[in-house]
């Protein structure tokens, strides 16, 4: 437990000040850091605690490390609006260009109990499951899932939903999307998704699922999407 | 379109997490045995290990060596709208939470500090490092910046019973508004991992942000670390 003791020295996070001399600009991308060695002298703290600092850093995305050539600034991440994640918003609104889609699957299947109850159907009844494979600056970052109703959007199948949001998709139906809400998790993730993904070792996996809700307040489609933390990262408009 | 059947493996997950939510199993509830769940829903041994294994690693039930397979306790919500709607939301929800502080400085802003605060390179600034208890875990550490200039004494009124947000509005007249937070992922350097009694290099998720005033002038700058087998970021958009 933490003690309550203002005096205690602020212990030095060695994490923290790389991560602020990368934003300052004071070690620029595509260059090299000082070596473990420099950095154990100028900060006069051991070698495993600068590895755990320089690790975390890999892992976080923000660092290379090349075999013989040391450890390299990557630059900023990727940063996306979690608003515009799972096509909430249009893509004509969002053109945002370093995103790319490719589908995976589409196919109808039996929306099982799990959908079943999700949607308010029966276990029976079908429902679409697309999977995409997203990328960012050409490299991939992201599976989504989604899972839509068949009575809601019954031609789903002949629209390209790697060109259309879901927004946008809706809005042919004359569906307004109302509402949507968003939950956020850090997981391991499982080793299908890690291999299809190609994310090193140590490195985490963020789980975003959104359900979207109608006028009506009925969830209308259901996302899971497993995303690549050491490749993006999401921005949050507060409001009060 | 035609229709294709499920892949056993999709379909062992879905009704996994559907028992545990149609049931109302509560947490460190016992899920029954892998025999009994593949005699009910006629999928093999191994597509039912690997729907558990899935399950356990997205932190939705856990295992206990001999014992058998368990429902993990909720997540508190993390609203993103920020940690005042946060602290409220759980003490509304009957959790005993409070904050235990780790440093309080003050301190010459550094370049990020002051590029943030929109103050001089070197302005006095106060740091606030505290960490947040909730049912007797600690589950966040914070670290919040504070232009000292212009929120004078700020450490003098600020207590482990005090809320900043109150402090902020009754002693400063300083409502917070809007500000827009991002959401990373880091790993537990030793220190933090001894405060949140958790492994070095454990994920862990880094939320930043600045809050802004009516004004639309810095308040603060934080810095938010968050057990991610504790927390889960909320959103809700409406349109």
């Amino acid at each position: 437990m933490v003690r309550n003791d203002y005096r205690t020295p602020i212990y030095l996070q060695l994490r923290e000040i790389i991560r602020n001399k990368i934003e300052d600009g004071e070690y620029m991308p595509g260059t090299a850091i000082p070596s473990e060695n420099k950095l154990a002298e100028t900060f006069g703290i051991n070698r495993v605690t600068i590895r755990n600092a320089v690790d975390a850093l890999v892992h976080e995305g923000l660092l290379r490390r090349v075999q013989g050539k040391g450890v390299f600034v990557v630059g900023r991440k990727n940063e996306l609006s979690i608003e515009d994640h799972a096509g909430f918003e249009s893509k004509a609104e969002l053109s945002d260009s370093r995103i790319s889609v490719k589908e995976l699957n589409k196919t109808i299947r039996e929306a099982g109990n799990k959908y079943a109850n999700l949607f308010g159907l029966e276990p029976e009844d079908e429902i679409y499951y697309i999977r995409q494979l997203q990328y960012i600056n050409g490299v991939e970052t992201s599976i989504e899932d989604f899972f839509i109703p068949k009575q809601i959007l019954p031609t789903l199948d002949t629209i390209n939903s790697s060109v259309f949001s879901f927004r946008d998709i809706s809005s042919f139906y004359g569906i307004r999307l109302k509402k949507m809400t968003q939950t956020l998790r850090i997981i391991k993730g499982s080793a299908k998704i890690r291999k299809m993904l190609n994310i090193p070792e140590g490195v985490a996996v963020l789980l975003l699922e959104c359900d979207f809700y109608n006028e009506n307040g009925r969830i209308i489609a259901h996302s899971i999407s497993n995303i690549r933390s050491d490749m993006q990262s999401f921005t949050v408009s507060m409001h009060k | 379109m035609t229709l294709m059947k499920t892949p056993p493996g999709m379909e062992a997950i879905e009704k996994l997490e559907d028992f545990i939510v149609v049931n109302r199993l509560k947490a460190h509830t016992r899920i029954p045995s892998e025999k009994d769940l593949c005699d009910m829903w006629g999928v093999s041994r191994s597509t039912l290990r690997q729907a558990v294994d899935e399950l356990v690693e997205n932190g939705f039930l856990y295992r206990v060596m001999n014992k058998g397979v368990f429902v993990s306790e909720k997540k508190y919500p993390r609203d993103m709208a920020g940690v005042d709607a946060m602290v409220r939301d759980l003490i509304d929800q009957g959790n005993d939470v409070s904050k235990h502080i780790i440093s309080m400085n003050e301190i010459e802003a550094t370049k990020q500090i002051s590029r943030k605060l929109m103050v001089k390179l070197g302005a006095r600034v106060y740091e606030i490092i505290r960490c947040r208890v909730i049912n007797d875990v600690p589950c966040t550490i914070e670290t919040t910046y504070i232009n000292a200039e212009k929120y004078p004494g700020f450490t003098d009124l600020y207590s482990e019973t005090a809320s900043m947000d109150t402090l902020f509005k009754e002693e400063y007249n300083a409502i917070q508004t809007t500000g827009t937070e991002h959401i990373n992922v880091t790993y537990a350097s030793e220190e933090e991992a001894g405060v949140l009694g958790i492994e070095v290099g454990s994920p862990l998720f880094y939320a930043s942000g600045i809050a802004l005033d009516q004004n639309e002038e810095p308040v603060m700058f934080y810095k938010q670390l968050i057990r991610p087998d504790k927390f889960v970021f909320v959103c809700t958009v409406e349109s």
